[in-house]
């Protein structure tokens, strides 16, 4: 790979104004998994590459009442193992087990994950679903904003010159809520999902009927996309009367998936219908006292 | 321009220069001429590049050299004691789990690190752990039963 001038500031505020300095000449390397990759085939070449490893800090899993906040340099390694992450936000563990090898795990990061956006993410729909808010640092302060509104489109996320994101909230859903990730591939490990979905589903415990629904979809949109037609059709109700047609047709208009090396466009119209539908009657027909993840 | 790094490689602490755009694989094979760790694919695909990082294995290909500065790493050489080999390097012989070797050295350090974690894995354990080690020789078996043999024989105490 092309030479570069390496940086290794230990404060966010010394990123940030490396970041600034350097303007579109700046990579940063977190886990290096889809950097070094990229730069290794010269689709990046950076001026200057920006190691925030050193910065103290930023790698924390973190619960509170409220919910779990999650610095982004935690691992997927160590998002997939924390046991308080299984028992409450199982599909955060999950979808970070699904990522590549154990060798990828212990050094891929959940911000690398989230800021090299590609449309098959595997955090992305999860964290969807969970209603997930990302935090960014700048020269200014910090903002924070829906993880909805960070993606912009393959390859970018909303962070201008001089920021970087440091963490990612995700508050608890309600106490009934069941959730499944399911990335659909050829291959058990070490592929990017064909197309992925996320539901996250709140039953009333005696009734049965969906309280709120969540859906999200990776890899057949230029960003993962939330279904929120598709929501909206099986809020009150009970599975035997949700409208698999209308929902069936939801999920073709939410979604814009292409043709590309790893399937056709048609086949991931018909696997994102009948992958939504299957999760949600799943996720419907379990009782209460059932986890999923 | 070259930076200064200080680690530990296999027990030993040394220090030395490198360049920003070295990878540890790269220092490992070319500075360090510790050779039995392999380049596949230089992705981090294959996984015969293989090395123990502060006991996680990673791929030293994705790794840059200055990301190892403070670190212990631990390359296949590391793993005999003198001219006695590890109980996992015993069982791959025994069980007829090495062909042409290239992918041995990477798979025996992911298989160690998982047994220091996880001493007692299932099969379906060791297959997800292994699976960012590609084998084109052997198909797996001989593979996963070396790793059995050597967990059950490190449980028993058969000695490190």
């Amino acid at each position: 790979m092309k030479q570069f001038q390496y940086h290794q500031p230990e404060t966010v505020q010394d990123v940030c104004l490396l970041l600034s300095k350097y303007e579109k000449e700046v990579n940063i390397l977190a886990g290096g998994t889809d950097l070094i990759v990229q730069m290794k085939k010269g689709s990046l070449a950076p001026k200057h590459v920006i190691n925030i490893k050193k910065v103290g800090g930023l790698d924390f899993i973190r619960e509170d009442e409220k919910g779990y906040t999650l610095g982004t340099l935690a691992t997927m390694a160590g998002l997939a193992a924390h046991p308080g992450l299984q028992q409450t936000l199982p599909i955060i563990a999950s979808s970070a087990k699904s990522i590549g090898s154990p060798q990828i795990r212990n050094i891929a990061t959940l911000g690398g994950n989230l800021c090299n956006a590609s449309p098959s993410a595997d955090m992305s729909p999860s964290l969807l679903v969970l209603e997930a808010t990302v935090r960014v640092a700048g020269l200014q302060g910090s903002r924070t904003l829906p993880l909805a509104d960070f993606f912009v489109e393959p390859g970018t996320v909303d962070l201008a010159d001089g920021e970087m994101l440091v963490e990612v909230s995700v508050p608890f859903p309600a106490e009934s809520t069941k959730m499944i990730y399911h990335k659909l591939g050829p291959r058990k490990a070490m592929d990017c999902a064909v197309v992925s979905v996320a539901v996250a589903i709140s039953l009333h415990e005696l009734t049965g009927e969906c309280k709120k629904a969540r859906i999200a979809l990776g890899a057949v949109a230029p960003t993962p996309v939330r279904l929120k037609e598709a929501e909206k059709l099986i809020e009150g109700k009970v599975v035997k009367g949700i409208p698999l047609t209308q929902i069936a047709e939801a999920v073709r208009q939410g979604i814009t998936p292409i043709t590309d090396v790893r399937g056709s466009k048609e086949y991931r119209y018909q696997t994102a219908v009948t992958l939504t539908i299957r999760t949600i009657n799943t996720l419907m027909n379990l009782s209460s006292r059932l986890n999923y993840g | 321009m070259a930076n200064r790094i200080s680690l530990k490689i296999n027990g030993e602490a040394i220090t030395l220069y490198v360049k920003p755009h070295w990878t540890l694989l790269r220092l490992i094979r070319e500075e360090l001429k510790l050779t039995g760790t392999k380049e596949g694919c230089g992705e981090g695909e294959c996984g015969s590049c293989t090395v123990l990082l502060d006991d996680k294995p990673i791929n030293s290909c994705l790794v840059l050299a200055m990301d190892a500065d403070g670190g212990a790493v631990t390359t296949i050489e590391g793993l005999a004691d003198g001219e006695e080999l590890h109980l996992l390097q015993t069982a791959f012989v025994e069980k007829g789990a090495i062909q042409c070797g290239f992918c041995t050295p990477g798979m025996i350090l992911t298989a160690k690190g998982l047994l220091d974690r996880q001493p007692s894995p299932s099969e379906g354990e060791i297959r997800l752990e292994i699976a960012g080690n590609l084998c084109r020789c052997t198909g797996y078996a001989k593979i996963i039963e070396a790793i059995q043999t050597a967990a059950q024989q490190l449980k028993g105490g058969a000695g490190d």
